[in-house]
């Protein structure tokens, strides 16, 4: 398989595509199971892309809900592709989190890997701004009411950023379905690089302690792949509208009001964070210091890059991953009294773990 | 202007509202491998076109949908040549379900929902619209019905504009079934579970199916890794 | 040793049939998955429902055709005359560039009205022939305006630069007053 003349063939001809695929590699014995997951990514993206190109067929951008009722009633198998793009969603967005943390655990970002790190990061705000896309093109009120927050919130602004808030948001859905597209595609290409990134700067393991990709990794993937596989088929056929507001099946409209929509569960975290902060600046200003935060966590991390994180430095990182699923439940359920006081609390945490926890943990290793 | 928001706010805070004293009937579609009962969600289509269609439409539907609750094209031609559209003709099975005929004046201004998905937007799906469709009771002392209102146990404030839609006979169902209200109002639950998921049979098939699949596969490929590592490590 | 040796292939023989088993596995879960996105752009209930349309027939006076709009083409349906019918339904096939018997050009039981296409198979342009004041060739059917080719009242092709008749549309007769296009 590895040595097959086609594919080796082919894969000395196509630039980056060696790098992507795994199947010529060589790896370090004992890696764990989630070392598969940019690999479940990349297959989960696939299905969610694929879908999204069939829905195409079908999804009218100017009467999305009798669209996607024609969609569930009359086209074969139209329930499974939709189904296909919203639980490949959910999985996409967990799968990215997921590995997200998984570096943060295990200090992946540290050098030479900063650059594949920052690519991850990137990889999860364009997901995370598509998926808003995707949601207010459902046509149901949840997206329709958070599409009216975002444009009510733009004409606070003045000046360019008006302008530009306004240029984003304004011309009704077949113009968001254009954006979502150009995410999508986005999204695509910062999931390659990621990937293309990863592959680079993975430490060749000394020849006694590697092992060839096929067959001991394959076997290791494919089992991922299964689990993968178990838990899409579980979310479709289950629970489909798994981290859904409830509010997302009536038709969105300035009749089916509601004070807080709420937001996919994939959106919550980012969305109450956003929500902390007051005054047309807060709750942007919020998300972009927070990618910044996350971009620069390779240099908030004072530690020699080759020292393994020390224990406090992993309960923190759990204790990061308990506060980001907090703020994210209580984002998916709007009205929650709590939700003022505890949603500016856990968001300055976020900060505080990054900015401040970050560099004092690791600072003492530096010597 | 105040007066119809303070009312019901009255009406929950009086604790009046949600009694839940009803027995709800378990239904087929309920539950992780529920199923839609063709049988009851027919029966169910003919209460809609008997109680409900006048007010409510069903946008989403066309006759020729019927054929997935079992029906024959030549039964959903027949049902469908039964119905006069607004144009004098009859409708084909491929016409839309026909829009609702009577104009939100008639309930002072309250808007039949399309009932499209109503299983699906409403908390509860099938069991709300059985709770609110059996739910009529007199208003208990002390609480003042706004005008053209109901009293309703199982609707949120307690008053509706609908006036209560079924009653025992209300239709004769084709298979015999007795049809008491408690019966129609199961009966249309059903049916409007399936017009807000048609597949919701196929998505739990399916679904039990990829489940038993991927887990079979998923042993399979544990087998596998352990054979394939037994020598390394 | 020999046992060793046995039990070790008897093991290898084991993986490569778990191997071939997982692999077909994961290809027909592949296939599974990839299915209904292939089977999500066939033709379904509410395309097909615009597709279909019912032409009413009874209308129609012998020896006098219709013009209707399907899927964008002219359909012509044009009731023959007794005399029409007899005239060409003794033709011999293999004398016409395009051989086709009466049969193949009507369906059974409504010899008398026929249904095609009415663009000419050679330059496409809409052939004359249905209005009364329309010239109708030598065959006494449709003529092209654009290269004079001249077809006969079933739409067989009998002249002109054209050498295929005039194609027939996917219709039904759904009684003797109506008939369905699509």
């Amino acid at each position: 398989m590895t040595d097959h003349p086609a594919s080796s063939w082919a894969l000395s001809r196509i630039p980056g595509l060696g790098c992507v695929c795994p199947c010529r590699s060589t790896r370090a014995k004992g890696g764990s199971y989630l070392g598969a997951v940019p690999f479940l990514i990349a297959v989960t993206a696939l299905l969610v892309l694929a879908s999204g190109v069939v829905l195409l067929a079908t999804y009218n951008a100017r009467s999305p809900v009798a669209s996607l009722q024609i969609l569930s009633h009359a086209v074969p198998q139209g329930w499974l592709v939709r189904a296909y793009h919203a639980s490949g969603t959910t999985l996409l967005a967990g799968l990215v989190y997921l590995g997200l943390f998984h570096g943060l655990l295990t200090r992946a970002y540290r050098a030479p890997g900063e650059y594949a790190w920052m690519l991850g990061v990137k990889l999860l705000a364009v997901l995370l701004a598509a998926s808003w896309f995707g949601y207010v093109l459902s046509g149901g009120a949840g997206g329709y009411w958070s599409y009216q927050r975002a444009m009510m919130a733009a004409l606070q602004f003045h000046g360019a950023a008006r302008g530009l808030a306004l240029w984003v948001l304004s011309g009704g859905l077949p113009k968001l379905l254009v954006l979502h597209l150009l995410l999508a595609l986005s999204a695509g290409l910062a999931l390659w690089a990621w990937l293309a990134a990863r592959a680079k700067v993975r430490a060749t393991p000394p020849p006694g302690e590697a092992v060839p990709f096929y067959p001991y990794y394959a076997a290791q993937y494919l089992v991922a792949l299964c689990a993968l596989g178990f838990v899409g088929a579980l979310l479709i056929g289950f629970l489909p509208h798994l981290g859904m507001p409830a509010l997302n099946a009536v038709p969105g409209s300035g009749l089916s009001f509601a004070a807080n929509p709420g937001l996919p569960w994939y959106l919550a975290p980012l969305g109450a964070a956003a929500g902390s902060f007051h005054g047309a600046w807060g709750g942007i200003g919020a998300v972009i210091a927070l990618a910044v935060t996350l971009y620069a966590v390779p240099w908030l991390d004072l530690a020699p890059p080759e020292a393994p994180p020390s224990r406090l430095h992993q309960a923190l990182t759990w204790l990061l991953g308990a506060v980001v699923v907090a703020l994210g439940v209580d984002g998916t359920m709007p009205g929650c009294p709590l939700a003022p006081v505890l949603d500016p609390l856990l968001t300055l945490y976020v900060f505080l773990h990054f900015l401040v926890l970050l560099p004092l943990v690791t600072w003492g290793r530096a010597k | 202007m105040m007066r119809p928001f303070i009312l019901p706010l009255l009406a929950l805070l009086a604790g009046a509202a949600p009694a839940a004293a009803q027995t709800v009937p378990s239904f087929a579609s309920s539950g992780p491998l529920g199923h839609i009962d063709a049988a009851a969600a027919q029966r169910g289509f003919a209460v809609y076109e008997a109680s409900c269609a006048a007010c409510h439409s069903l946008s989403a539907l066309h006759y020729r949908d019927l054929e997935g609750l079992g029906l024959t094209s030549a039964q959903v031609a027949g049902i469908a040549s039964g119905i006069k559209l607004a144009d004098g003709t009859a409708a084909t099975p491929d016409s839309p379900f026909k829009p609702a005929t009577l104009p939100a004046s008639a309930f002072g201004g309250a808007l039949p929902p399309d009932l499209s998905s109503i299983a699906a937007q409403r908390p509860g799906g099938a069991a709300y619209i059985y709770a609110v469709l059996t739910g009529y009771t007199p208003a208990p002392a002390g609480i003042t019905l706004m005008p053209s209102h109901y009293y309703n146990s199982a609707y949120p404030g307690g008053q509706i504009a609908m006036p209560p839609p079924l009653h025992d006979g209300a239709v004769t169902y084709a298979d015999g079934t007795p049809s008491t209200t408690a019966q129609e109002a199961a009966d249309v639950a059903e049916f409007l579970t399936w017009a807000s998921d048609p597949t919701l049979t196929a998505r739990h098939e399916i679904g039990l199916r990829a489940l038993i699949f991927f887990g079979f596969l998923f042993v399979l490929a544990l087998v596998l890794k352990r054979q394939a590592w037994s020598n390394q490590s | 040793m020999a046992e060793t040796a046995t039990t070790a292939e008897g093991a290898v023989d084991r993986r490569d049939f778990l191997t071939i088993l997982a692999g077909a596995g994961g290809l027909l879960a592949s296939a599974a998955i990839a299915w209904p996105l292939i089977d999500a752009l066939a033709p379904h209930g509410d395309a097909a429902a615009g597709e279909r349309m019912i032409v009413t027939i009874s209308d129609i006076a012998e020896n006098s055709a219709i013009t209707v709009y399907w899927a964008g083409l002219p359909i012509y349906v044009r009731k023959l005359t007794a005399q029409q019918i007899s005239a060409n339904q003794n033709t011999v096939p293999s004398t016409l560039p395009d051989p086709a018997t009466y049969a193949a050009r009507v369906q059974p039981g409504y010899e008398s009205f026929v249904v095609v296409v009415g663009l000419n198979t050679a330059t496409p342009c809409m052939l004359e022939g249905n209005a009364a004041t329309d010239p109708r060739g030598p065959f006494d059917g449709w003529l092209s305006p654009c290269d004079g080719s001249a077809y006969d009242p079933l739409g067989r092709v009998r002249a002109g630069p054209a050498r295929r008749n005039l194609a027939i549309p996917p219709y039904k007769f759904l009684n003797a007053n109506q008939i369905q296009l699509g």
